[in-house]
């Protein structure tokens, strides 16, 4: 009884019980109902099945007799032939339509199912993006993850991930297949991308930076390879955003690391520095000493230095033109120095002079050194040297200020330039005043710097100590700054003459 | 990151159980390639298919119509199909395209064989 089975399979169908099969279950039972010879079931151009199997399109083409039978659908018609049929009733047909009607539904549904699945998947492969390439800083590692989910998704036989700021000096990071664009090719699409049947190319770009290109080519069909659909330029849309979301991250963790690792630096070497300064002064019958000193960054660019050498006391200060690591190298160089010199020799213009040939070559950007130097004997006489510094003053017991001023270029300017020493003697209850150009550049809230008179007259009115001194100066300063931070290192180093 | 083309290679692990070993790019070729292979093993009595995935890192949406397809003829047959050695992102591909529900996954061939076959390999 065909025509029953021929209801049952269709029932089957509607079902979701049927399988692969059926189209060619249908057409046994359709030839068998009918007494036809043989049978072909046609969907558009394609054979769906042949009954017996050994019908050929050969044989079809061959054989006269055939009757065709239509069943219009919605896309693609199905067409039923067959080959001298004896009997073709309405019930025949009608189950035959419904069955065919019910593989259609049956594989419209499994196309929906696996579209619907698809979706989910690219959203999965989107948050695996998102959460999975997160920590990845190798740019070839991060090509691997992002290009192993494109290609699976879209299908690609063929997908590339160039990195760089142009297409001439573009790396190519991530290579699946075959690469479709040659240097032209890449240079076109690098700012304004590509979308062609058989290629898509979309430049990688955030709001501030440009990162490259994302290609993917040859997308896959059933048989050989089909345009790419809008949908699948949507979800390379997609891969491209999470790429660089993905880089953007890799550029900021890394901005992040390097300063990071730049701080980490400058604090070494701020306490290296810090460590070149007298800790503390030594207990010198006659003398008392004081001193501050503030960087403006974490490495400064000013120095000083308390020696004892012999009987004598050498005082010196040090400002470097420029801030920061720079000039803190610099200033370091010119400490060591002082020091190994000033051990060698008394005569603090010896010193200077050897000091200024070795800056003159010894910097490429034409850095040089303001420098001034006091050498002091347990009488109180002194030899002393400005080479470009703010005047060294001298405040008498009585309140009167002598000036040290300049006698020669700063170091580091004109290997030949020479410097002049002067000599003086300090009575008990003179003092002597050394700062940095921090101290009288600093400016009130008009742009008016503080000055060097400011600093005399603050110091011809002191009556503190040393340390007091320091203190009272710092403190006019920031009175005249009303608080603001100053904008230079700023070194400050009195040297007293104690009454016994 | 090649485009890394199928290995194939298959073996009868006993009367009715087949293995298929694949590694590579399971695209429409690669698929076609273990969808041959499953019909040739279906064709010598093998109604239960072990494919080993191990070397597999990447499968396409046509890769894995194909294997659904494979599902489906020997489900229709009133077979098993089963997998091993996936990889944690196909085996959440398998999950989310519904394989696993007809599918049984191993994690390696051994465990695959002593439960298809019944005793690990000699």
């Amino acid at each position: 009884m065909p025509l029953p089975d021929l209801l049952r399979l269709a029932d089957n169908a509607l079902s979701g019980h049927s399988g692969p099969q059926l189209p060619e279950d249908l057409l046994r039972l359709v030839v068998e109902e009918t007494s036809s010879r043989a049978g072909v079931l046609r969907r558009g151009d394609d054979v769906a099945a042949r009954w017996p199997r050994t019908v050929s399109t050969q044989v079809e083409a061959a054989t006269e007799g055939w009757t065709e039978v239509p069943f219009p659908a919605a896309d693609t018609e199905w067409r039923l032939r067959l080959l001298h049929p004896e009997r073709l009733d309405e019930a025949v047909l009608g189950a035959t339509r419904l069955g065919l009607r019910a593989w259609d539904l049956r594989e419209e549904l499994k196309r929906t199912r696996f579209d619907e699945r698809f979706h989910v998947w690219e959203l999965e492969a989107i948050r695996a993006i998102a959460t999975g390439i997160g920590g990845i800083l190798d740019p070839a590692r991060l090509a691997d993850e992002i290009l192993g989910h494109l290609v699976a998704l879209l299908g690609v036989r063929s997908a590339q991930l160039y990195l760089g700021t142009d297409a001439a000096t573009a790396e190519r990071v991530g290579v699946f297949g075959e690469p479709v664009l040659d240097d032209v090719g890449l240079a076109e699409a690098w700012y304004e991308g590509v979308s062609r049947d058989e290629v898509v190319a979309l430049p990688l770009v955030s709001d501030s930076t440009r990162y490259g290109l994302l290609v993917a080519a040859l997308k896959e069909a059933r048989a050989g390879t089909e345009p790419f659909a809008p949908d699948d330029v949507r979800l390379l849309e997609l891969f491209a955003v999470q790429v660089t979301v993905a880089l953007e991250y890799v550029r900021l963790t890394r901005e992040s690391l390097d300063r990071e690792r730049l701080r980490q630096e400058l604090e070494v070497a701020a306490v290296i520095q810090s460590h070149l300064h007298p800790r503390s002064f030594p207990d010198l019958t006659g003398w008392r000493l004081a001193a501050r000193s503030s960087s403006s960054r974490q490495v400064a660019g000013d120095t000083y230095d308390v020696m004892v050498l012999g009987d004598d006391l050498v005082v010196t200060v040090t400002d470097v033109s420029g801030k920061g690591v720079g000039a803190g190298m610099i200033a370091s160089g010119v400490h060591a120095g002082v020091r190994l010199l000033a051990a060698g020799s008394p005569e603090v213009g010896r010193v200077a002079s050897r000091l200024n040939s070795y800056l003159a070559g010894a910097t490429a950007d034409n850095r040089f050194a303001t420098f001034a130097i006091v050498r002091l004997r347990d009488d109180g006489s002194f030899v002393a040297l400005n080479a470009g510094h703010c005047p060294v003053l001298i405040r008498r017991r009585a309140g009167s200020i002598e000036r040290l001023e300049s006698s020669g270029l700063p170091l580091g300017i004109l290997e030949s330039a020479t410097y002049r020493e002067e000599s003086g003697r300090l009575e008990p209850g003179d003092l002597i005043v050394m700062y940095t150009d921090g101290v009288t550049e600093a400016e009130d809230p008009g742009g008016e710097e503080f000055g060097v008179d400011r600093v005399a007259d603050v110091v011809a009115a002191a009556e503190e100590d040393a340390d007091g001194l320091c203190n009272r100066l710092l403190r006019e300063v920031t009175e005249f700054t009303c608080g603001q931070p100053l904008q230079d290192d700023a070194t400050l180093l009195v040297v007293e003459r104690v009454v016994r | 990151m090649n485009d890394e083309p199928i290995m194939l290679s298959t073996d009868v692990l006993s009367d009715d159980v087949g293995l298929i070993a694949a590694a590579g790019y399971i695209n429409n070729e690669g698929g076609q390639a273990i969808a041959d292979a499953a019909t040739d093993l279906m064709g010598r009595g093998c109604d239960t298919l072990l494919i080993d995935l191990d070397g597999t890192r990447i499968i396409n949406s046509i890769g894995v119509s194909i294997l659904l397809e494979i599902m489906e003829k020997l489900l229709e047959e009133k077979g098993r199909l089963a997998f091993c050695n996936l990889t944690p992102t196909i085996a959440k591909t398998f999950e989310i395209m519904g394989l696993v529900q007809y599918a049984t996954i191993y994690p390696d061939r051994e465990a695959a064989r002593v439960d298809l076959v019944g005793h690990a390999a000699s």
